[in-house]
């Protein structure tokens, strides 16, 4: 009879769509332990996003090595990335969107510094743990600092104060500066020229150039800089701004007398790939997050780092760019701070986060509890002609231990909340 | 601040400014003619370097090579041009200017990710041609040879362009079907024809840019977008639908970026855009825009 088969009907829908409602919850019915997601952001698009997207894929090969052994806790890690593109506004919706739509349990990844800012404060606020793997500011780990972010790649102080150290031996007196005009650029040079001027008070700032991030054209800088004939010239230009810096300035005779110091990512691969021989070998030094290829042997010349190699290049067809091995570190700190902690259990991880020492490609990384800021070697060097990679390797190189380029917490301006 | 000094700057503004008027004279030249705003010209900068690199990659063991690879990407970028204008633009000339924006924006979504997926995303080295990579003795300064020719094609391009459209028959037509397009039809002159042969020439024009920029700039994608906006501030000033407006204006933002650095430094971004929203409220028209083609 008709009522009879609707309420039948009725009852068999609602059987459904309690069961279904179940199993997409995620919880209840489900047999397996939900995956542990990761949600990660990077610059995808626009003129950075050939960079940009190398971090992800450093992640995906640390998640697939990860999942092939049996996952964290015996659930499997998923990844999921969106685009920040380079944008505040886009980070902090891409962020949101991560924590409230995704669910993933952690955020990783960020290249700039004013995306990092603007996202640590939606980490804070959804209590997700945020693990930096890239945008340098020292604010992040110094005033900013807050308990759900956690940086395993080098800040800018860092890199700058061991930069000054190196420098301070160097006779140069006369000083300028090429940086762009954002949060990375001054907190990389406030922090190079603060420590410098202490250990060297004789040091002379002759000449000031802050081209806008993203800038093409560096002819009016060069000339600038020139006219002011300093010694020495510290950049903070990364990327293509490094790469249009170098091939603008040569054919001005920028490199005739000046030396230059490209900080952070001097020496990234893509820069080095990209320039090749018109690095000018005898007055380009830089400092590297990861650039392990020195001519006969590997910086540091580990298990770890060979097989890191190894696997991205049989991944990928190429050699990993340092945003993949810091990335793809900031993957297997999150593995460790969980296994520590037993849980997923957001102060747990917090806790077991703060003090974590583990071992990337790149060396040791240890977590130093009241900033939560990565404390690792930095490598300095000056590259010269390969024979054995179709790209110039290190040809002379100095690593100032974490230790000596930490500034000392008091130092931070972090006040732990 | 000596004179040497001031004179090379002026010639790294000059040497931006012959950049901008080679992309932004294409992008006046259709809006004057074709009245159509195209966003897509940035786009089209881009794949004339793009262009310039496969080809020279090709050509590099002939002679000339450099030149070869040029002139072949910019005649190929100008025949894709042809092609859009075809195929895509003629359906809204008609239509509200709200269609003419979307379809180009939409271009550039297009020929961006048509670019990643033939060349990938890593930025790729167009090396200079060999008779001009090295550099002249300027007041004692090294200056490249390289931005010295660019300084000197610039006026050349702009004197070949006024020659065509004021001294050719071709240019006589060009004139009248940007006055009065009907009556341009009317009188028997094939204005369809005629209009994507202007927008051929412009996106050669754009194209030209972008071959040219190969060798001092990374070649990426996204590389049309940071251009575009300036060849439209250099259009608002000099005033949008005229090659002398795209040329004063060229002149007026390159010197600025070339001097505001050392006038008002840190704010120099700033004074351009300023500068643009006088105009915008002054004369927005642009300082030459009542002028015809």
């Amino acid at each position: 009879m008709p009522s009879q088969n609707i309420k039948l009907i009725v009852v068999v829908f609602c059987v459904v769509g309690l069961v279904s409602g179940g199993i997409f919850d995620g919880q209840g019915i489900a047999q397996e332990q939900p995956p542990i997601k990761l949600g990660g952001l990077a610059i995808l698009s626009g003129p950075l996003s050939g960079y940009g997207k190398t971090g992800p894929m450093g992640a995906e090969l640390a998640v697939k090595e990860i999942n092939a052994r049996g996952g964290i806790l015996g659930r499997k890690v998923e990844y999921i990335v969106r685009d920040d593109e380079a944008k505040p506004d886009t980070g902090v919706r891409q962020a949101r969107r991560l924590i409230l739509e995704d669910k993933v349990n952690f955020l990783i990844g960020v290249t700039s510094s004013a995306v990092l800012l603007a996202v640590m404060e939606i980490a804070k606020e959804n209590k997700t743990i945020l693990v930096g793997t890239d945008a340098a500011t020292a604010r992040a780990t110094g005033e900013k600092c807050n308990r759900y972010f956690f940086r395993t790649s080098n800040n800018a102080a860092q890199d700058a104060r061991s930069g000054a150290f190196i420098m301070a031996e160097k006779p140069y007196k006369k000083w300028a500066v090429i940086a762009p005009d954002y949060e990375y650029g001054h907190s990389m040079w406030d922090n190079f020229i603060g420590t410098l001027k202490k250990l060297k008070p004789d040091v002379e700032v002759v000449a000031e150039a802050w081209p806008k991030l993203g800038a093409e054209d560096y002819s009016p800088y060069i000339t600038q800089v020139l006219q002011a004939q300093p010694e020495a010239v510290f950049s903070a230009l990364w990327s293509a701004g490094n790469i249009n810096f170098v091939k603008q300035a040569k054919p001005h005779g920028f490199f005739d007398k000046i030396q230059m110091f490209a900080i952070g990512a001097g020496l990234m691969y893509e820069v080095v790939r990209t320039l090749g021989p018109e690095i000018p070998f005898d007055k380009y030094w830089g400092s590297s997050r990861y650039f392990p290829f020195a001519e006969d042997k590997l910086i540091p010349d580990t298990p770890r780092n060979r097989e890191f190699i190894e696997a991205y290049k049989a991944a990928y067809g190429d050699y990993p760019e340092y945003i993949s091995e810091e990335t793809y570190a900031g993957v297997y700190f999150i593995k460790h701070m969980i296994e520590k902690a037993g849980s997923l259990d957001v102060e747990a991880l917090i806790k077991a986060g703060e003090g974590l020492s583990f071992e990337a490609p790149e060396g040791t990384k240890y977590i130093q509890p009241e900033t939560h800021q990565v404390v690792e070697d930095v490598v300095w060097g000056r590259l010269g002609p390969s024979q054995k990679y179709p790209f110039p390797t290190l040809a002379e190189y100095v690593i100032v231990p974490g230790s000596k380029a930490t500034p000392p917490v008091e130092e931070t301006g972090c006040k732990m909340q | 601040m000596d004179l040497s000094f001031l004179f090379i700057q002026f010639l790294n503004g000059l040497n931006y400014a012959m950049l901008l008027f080679l992309i932004s004279s294409g992008l006046s030249l259709v809006f004057g003619v074709l009245g159509v705003l195209n966003f897509a010209h940035g786009s089209l900068y881009m794949l004339g370097a793009y262009g310039a690199f496969t080809f020279l990659q090709l050509f590099q063991k002939f002679p000339m090579g450099f030149w070869l690879a040029l002139l072949v990407a910019v005649l190929s970028v100008g025949v894709l041009g042809g092609i859009i204008e075809m195929v895509f633009l003629r359906r809204v000339y008609s239509r509200p200017h709200a269609y003419q924006l979307l379809l180009t924006y939409g271009l550039i979504l297009i020929l961006d990710d048509l670019v990643k997926m033939i060349w990938g995303t890593d930025y790729k080295v167009v090396p200079k041609p060999a008779i001009f990579s090295g550099s002249v003795k300027i007041f004692g300064d090294a200056y490249p040879t390289y931005d010295l020719f660019i300084i000197l094609l610039g006026p050349l391009i702009a004197l070949g362009l006024w020659l065509l459209v004021h001294g050719t028959r071709l240019g006589m037509f060009i004139r009248a079907a940007s006055l009065d397009r009907e009556m341009t039809d009317a009188l028997g002159i094939n204005v369809p024809a005629l209009f994507t042969l202007v927008f051929m020439l412009g996106s050669c024009l754009g194209a030209l840019g972008g071959a040219l920029v190969g060798p001092i700039r990374t070649v990426s994608p996204g590389m049309g977008i940071n251009i575009i906006i300036d060849a439209f501030v250099v259009v608002i000033v000099g005033g949008l639908g005229n090659l002398q407006g795209a040329f004063l204006g060229s002149l007026i933002i390159g010197q600025l970026e070339a001097f505001g650095i050392l006038v008002i430094p840190r704010f120099n971004i700033a004074f351009i855009f300023i500068l643009t929203a006088i105009i915008l409220i002054a004369r927005p028209q642009g300082l030459l825009g009542k002028a015809r083609i």
